[in-house]
């Protein structure tokens, strides 16, 4: 049975057709996994019957030949993603109790791919985090430990228990989000792939709004091949967002075998940082070695604005969030707690149902976009991303995609980098520019550091071409032959 | 930029959220941090760029004038705190 | 010409400006595509993205946009060929 958790979702679906074993089988060996491992804390809420419903129904439309994209696949959703009749917090308490009476769309289109849920996913509160510990359901911890050392480390974040469930075996695949990394990250440091399609690829109708002009909606997956599947199935143009661009989703597993040969990859001299860890340098000239091989050509290039990334981020995103937030006030639903004014509930409401990151970004955003300084910080910094936008486009004339490090270091541990906002923040210093500039980025877990953690590397692409990134990844997956697993 | 407590104040009556004398001082020290740091995008000289208005770069989508949606007044107040004769409940407002 | 009225401290001009707040008559919402209609139930014609529900996203009503830029033709108002809401204030002010 054990098993059967072991599988990447290609070949389950392969041995499902096969009759090898059922929707239901797989979806139980996966919900045993996930109740033996309550000690992560991935979940913040287990739908096991209602996944066993699925799987049901899913064993049925396959015995009537009519097999969808993801037919029987168990998975795991991000707590951002609006489930109908099923809690939905967001990581905060100021949600406690909302059942949302909608769907998303991207978890609708995975439900009417044949896949069933397996519960709601942990996560950094609000999406705003890159640890998964600002949460109010409590920290998720990584399944990875280092060599001899029993520490507690983080998943990443904010899709900390998307990235913790699908390396620990506890979900086939996961949802994710990623606003300025919390795809990329947390799968680089649970050592799993995780993709942030182009803005507007996927719906962003039912999903929880941070900030609306950098969130995204991907998968996390077990290798690169699931990734394209379930990318397939979540993307699509949807009415109902007209931030969703109607393009024709591509299979994305078409072309994905084609390798690399002839394609230009960039190298960006500004991502080489001082101080950079030699593993991670190391593991940078591996990737580069390793697509050479496979006959790319490497091609050096500057993407000169590259350091004003994270700040103009921390100004656009708490500013889009301060507005998408204003609406947790207690009246319509989620938590309230009382005050003699309508002022009051609302100020007692959010002070008590926001927890510190939530708040400091609220009250930065709030600053930013106050009469008085509107023009001086959030107007700059859409001018700056305009520059950094220009920097990729121009950068795209010479090459096909650019390769990056994903993170700056391996998974920390919990209670580290605490004390500064900011330490936390340059977490997502390789990652950040991508969200601004709208562009696809994959991470790929790649090698091992001296204390046995993943790492990965990132790709960046153009705007829609997700199969070259797709194609990369794979070389880059095939080469580093990373077969390395948390023990759990 | 420098924040003092007065201007943490003001925002967060904007914000609406209360925050105690102590959490205010907290954040004068966090927010000035993080304030200190952003200013580093003055170093760059962006006169002639235009602000990135969307990502995406094309026509807003419009809808046809069709009433399609409301008439769920059920399922609207399902996860209301207060809900009271077809109303959202609140506490009074004093002018 | 100019009208003049004798203060006590000197000549004192009349200027007078209308602000109009006109409503366009569309069936359903801006925003959303829920009833404009008079005298309905309270929230009967309350759509989940007029009550700001967690994930919600507006839409907007291309006959409104129409009325819109009609209204300006009709006042022989400058518009603006593209841009977002400032453009659309700036364009009403003129």
């Amino acid at each position: 049975m054990s098993e059967l958790t072991e599988l990447t979702m290609t070949e389950a679906l392969a041995g499902l057709a096969k009759g090898s074993f059922s929707s239901r089988e797989l979806t139980e060996a996966h919900i045993a996994v996930m109740e033996a491992n309550r000690g992560l804390n991935a979940y913040v809420t287990e739908t096991p019957e209602k996944a066993l419903a699925m799987a049901a129904e899913s064993d049925q439309r396959r015995k009537a030949g009519k097999a969808g994209l993801l037919e029987g696949i168990p998975l795991g959703i991000k707590d951002l993603f609006c489930t109908e009749g099923v809690l939905t917090t967001a990581g905060s308490h100021i949600l406690d109790g909302f059942k949302p009476p909608y769907e998303s769309t991207v978890t609708a289109k995975l439900w009417a791919a044949g896949a069933a849920m397996l519960g709601k996913l942990n996560m950094d509160e609000f999406a705003m985090g890159s640890s998964n510990t600002t949460s109010y359901h409590g920290n998720v911890k990584n399944p990875w430990t280092r060599r001899g050392d029993n520490r507690d480390l983080v998943p990443g974040g904010s899709s900390g228990g998307s990235a913790s469930a699908v390396a620990a075996r506890m979900a086939m695949a996961a949802t994710g989000t990623d606003t300025g990394g919390s795809i990329r990250q947390p799968a680089a440091f649970c050592g799993i792939v995780g993709i942030k399609p182009t803005y507007g690829r996927c719906s962003r109708w039912g999903i929880v709004a941070f900030a609306s002009s950098l969130d995204q909606a991907g998968p996390l997956a077990r290798s690169v091949e699931d990734a394209a599947l379930m990318l397939q199935a979540m993307a699509g143009h949807d009415p109902k967002d007209s931030t969703s661009v109607d393009l024709p989703v591509p299979d994305y597993r078409a072309g994905l075998r084609g390798g690399v040969k002839g394609l230009r990859i960039g190298i960006p001299k500004e991502y080489r940082m001082d101080g950079m860890a030699p593993e991670i340098e190391g593991l940078w000239s591996k990737g580069i070695g390793w697509l050479k091989a496979a006959g790319a050509e490497m091609v050096d290039i500057s993407l000169p604005h590259t350091k004003y990334a994270l700040p103009t981020y921390y100004i656009i995103a708490p500013a889009e969030a301060s507005s998408n937030l204003a609406r947790y006030d207690g009246v319509r639903f989620g938590l309230r707690v009382p005050g003699a004014s309508l002022d009051e509930m609302y100020e007692n409401t959010r002070a008590a149902g926001f927890g510190a990151e939530v708040k400091r970004r609220v009250l930065i955003g709030t600053y930013v976009l106050s009469a008085g300084y509107y023009d001086a910080y959030y107007l700059k910094a859409q001018r700056l991303r305009s520059l950094i936008l220009k920097d990729f486009t121009d950068a795209f004339e010479t090459v096909d995609a650019i390769l990056t490090p994903a993170t700056p270091t391996a998974a920390f541990a919990i209670g580290e980098r605490m004390d500064d906002p900011i330490a936390m923040y340059l977490n997502d210093v390789f990652t950040v520019p991508v969200n601004l500039a709208g562009l696809p980025g994959i991470s790929v877990p790649a090698g091992l550091t001296n204390e046995g953690l993943p790492l990965s590397l990132q790709l960046i692409g153009r705007a829609f071409d997700e199969a070259t990134l797709f194609r990369a990844a794979r070389t880059l997956e095939e080469a580093a032959a990373f077969t390395a697993k948390p023990a759990i | 930029m420098s924040l003092d407590r007065a201007a943490v104040r003001h925002i967060a009556t904007l914000a609406r959220i209360r925050v105690s004398d102590e959490e205010a001082d907290a954040l004068v020290g966090d927010l000035g941090k993080i304030l200190a740091w952003v200013e580093q995008l003055g170093e760059v000289d962006t006169s002639g760029v235009q602000p990135m208005a969307s990502v995406v770069a094309r026509q807003l989508p419009r809808r046809a004038d069709e009433v399609n949606d409301g008439a769920n007044r059920d399922r609207l107040l399902g996860n209301a705190p207060e809900p009271a004769m077809g109303f959202f409940a609140v506490p009074k407002v004093v002018e | 010409m100019n009208d003049y009225i004798e203060g006590h401290n000197g000549p004192w001009e009349i200027v007078l400006g209308l602000e109009v707040h006109a409503q366009v008559i569309s069936k359903a919402k801006l925003f959303s595509g829920a009833a404009t209609a008079f005298g309905a139930e309270p929230n009967t014609q309350v759509s989940f993205v007029d009550a700001a529900f967690p994930g919600m996203l507006p839409v907007i009503n291309g006959f409104c946009v129409e009325q819109a830029v009609k209204t300006g033709l009709g006042t022989h108002a400058r518009l603006a060929s593209r841009g977002g809401l400032r453009a659309c204030q700036s364009v009403a002010r003129s």
